[in-house]
């Protein structure tokens, strides 16, 4: 009677939970075969707790939809993430643009890209911009002079690669400030700006959507999502153009069928989970997008110019 | 031994020795199973947290090195160019270290004076003094210097306040023990003839312990040059946090660069406090004469 009474429930929330999915089931794909666990890389920064509590859904739903437990891994910078995966200690992780290209220079074979995200807008792109305290008094890059510039990370793309590259198109070099330094992350970068450690530091946003949100995704949206952040208290100075968004990304270790199956199990939760999909993405974003390396050539190229192999 | 009947207390005894023999044998076996356990455990733990494997990574051990040495051969000439790149880098770090060691071992030397039972007679002072180099000790630089740059910003001044503090509990700890073990015939000469207790410290004690003392100072410069650069990976500034941008981004060539140039110093320094020691006290003390 009891059994029949749990099995009854357990059938009930799995038909209830079904429909809330819209009656579309969760794409499966047996990794036990292949791999005890499946090992998700996020990239560093963000301060570690958050990074998993945000991150855990698509971990759990990661481990219902291989049959293998899925594990998250957090790093301090974007190094470790990166290091990691080409020791081949990583089965997936969510790259910047430049951080994917730096994987790829040093071992082209193994990671794959497989997807990026397209924001609500429709652009597979985003924007680095410079952001400063709004009573610093600060207007613009100009007004920078002799201030302390804070970028996030040597391998972030929209931290590092791409603000140094045009700025230095511009003219302005590094003794343009009165100092340069890297903050260790998107987070602690504009924490940094907050506390007057440094006068602005570069981060990423998608440049579309409301700015008292911090735009609609990207770490300002992730920061005010958090609590951490009044939008009122900042001042963007600068924006880059249009940057190509990071790729998720899976080890060549991996059955080739893997593309194509996370591809449409990160469709799935963005389609039955906004909450989780926001957490994924670090805001709103329209859909997935399938990429290839092919997407990232010019930022290969960009970083071998910048940074070198 | 089994031919002849031994005396009844003897048996006992026997008895007795070959009972404690087999607990002890008992307990040697269950604390070293449970010492296999724990570690069996604890690998496992650390294994099942580790995104990597110990066993799938062993072959891996070498990788990194080679690969370091592999760039810097790749790099040719230009590896030396990199070397004179952070030589400025080196000497911003290397300032930090020197500053913090001049003044935690000024810091050091006032409270291993009151750390000191031969020269101050109130027990309680001494205690107190004691106790304050234990606590100054007790928190490694990184997580003073961590706390510090959260709440000071990120700057050198941070760093430098962090090792100043460990310096002097550190280095007072060691002055205070120099300072105990020196000769008490100078002091009790000197109290004999009515010296005040500072010409007692200047005169009996210091010109015996001096060389001691510079020596523990310029051993704790070297490890304070270690301290401040692993300070700069945390927001310090200095060749610390170069070091730290080019592992981030794996430039084997210039990774040596700041290596060599963080080796060299260390020996460097610990050629300079031999020579130093050596001029101090004649070369006739502690170091043995090279014939």
């Amino acid at each position: 009677m009891i059994k029949k009474f749990i099995f009854t429930v357990l059938l009930g929330l799995f038909i209830s939970s079904n429909s809330f999915a819209g009656g579309h089931e969760m794409p499966k794909f047996d990794l036990s075969k292949f791999r005890p666990d499946f090992r998700i890389g996020i990239l560093g920064g963000e301060n570690a707790s958050d990074q998993i509590r945000l991150q855990q859904c698509f971990a759990d739903y990661a481990t219902e939809s291989l049959n293998v437990p899925a594990k998250i891994f957090t790093f301090k910078d974007y190094a470790g993430t990166m290091q990691s995966i080409i020791g081949r200690n990583l089965d997936m992780a969510g790259f910047g643009a430049s951080s994917y290209a730096g994987v790829y220079i040093e071992d082209p074979t193994a990671i794959v890209p497989i997807s990026t995200w397209m924001n609500p807008a429709g652009a597979t792109g985003y924007y680095s911009v410079l952001v400063a305290r709004k009573d610093s008094g600060l207007k613009s890059l100009e007004d920078m002079a002799g201030k302390k510039l804070g970028y996030a990370d040597p391998n972030s793309t929209s931290g590092f690669l791409i603000p140094s590259t045009e700025l230095a198109s511009m003219g302005i070099n590094e003794d343009f400030f009165e100092s340069v330094n890297f903050m260790g992350g998107h987070e602690p970068g504009v924490l940094g700006v907050l506390n007057g450690d440094v006068d602005a530091s570069f981060t990423w946003v998608s440049g579309v959507g409301k700015w008292e949100e911090g735009y609609s995704n990207g770490n300002l949206r992730r920061m005010v999502d958090k609590g951490i952040l009044n939008m009122d208290d900042l001042v963007q100075l600068w924006s880059s153009s249009l940057i190509p968004e990071g790729p998720q990304s899976l080890s060549t270790d991996l059955p080739i069928a893997m593309i194509e199956h996370m591809r449409n199990l990160l469709e799935w939760i963005h389609a039955n989970d906004k909450e989780c999909s926001k957490n994924i993405a670090y805001g709103e974003i329209k859909q997935y997008v399938d990429v290839d390396h092919s997407f990232y050539e010019g930022i290969v190229a960009a970083r071998l110019a910048k940074i070198g192999g | 031994m089994n031919n002849k009947e031994l005396p009844n207390h003897l048996k006992y005894l026997e008895v007795n020795l070959n009972k404690m023999a087999r607990t002890r044998m008992l307990y040697s076996i269950v604390s070293i199973a449970a010492i296999i356990l724990i570690l069996a455990t604890g690998t496992y733990v650390a294994e099942e947290s580790n995104a990597g494997s110990f066993v799938r990574g062993i072959d891996n051990f070498f990788d990194y090195p080679i690969a370091l040495f592999t760039k810097t051969f790749d790099a040719g000439f230009s590896w030396f160019g990199y070397v004179l790149d952070y030589v400025p880098d080196l000497l911003y770090t290397f300032n930090m270290a020197l500053f913090s060691t001049i003044i935690g071992a000024i810091l050091a030397l006032i409270l291993s004076v009151f750390a000191s039972g031969n020269l101050i007679k109130n027990k309680t002072i001494v205690w107190t003094a004691r106790r304050i180099m234990d606590i100054c000790r007790a928190f490694p630089e990184l997580v003073l210097a961590i706390t510090l740059l959260y709440l000071l910003g990120r700057s050198p001044i941070p760093a430098v306040i962090a090792i100043i503090i460990h310096t002097a509990g550190a280095l007072g700890k060691l002055f205070s023990e120099a300072i105990e073990n020196a000769d008490n015939k100078q002091i009790e000469g000197l109290e004999s003839v009515g010296s005040s207790w500072l010409s007692r410290i200047r005169f009996g004690v210091l010109p015996q312990v001096m060389p001691i003392l510079l020596s523990y100072g310029l051993l704790r410069a070297e490890i304070n040059v270690r301290a401040s650069t692993i300070l700069g990976f945390v927001g310090a500034g200095g060749i610390g946090e170069q070091l730290n941008t080019l592992i981030q981004w794996n430039f084997g060539a210039k990774i040596t660069a700041v290596m060599f140039l963080l080796i060299l110093t260390i020996t460097l320094l610990d050629y300079f406090s031999t020579f130093t020691r050596q001029k101090l006290i004649g070369g006739s003390f502690i170091i043995p004469k090279d014939k």
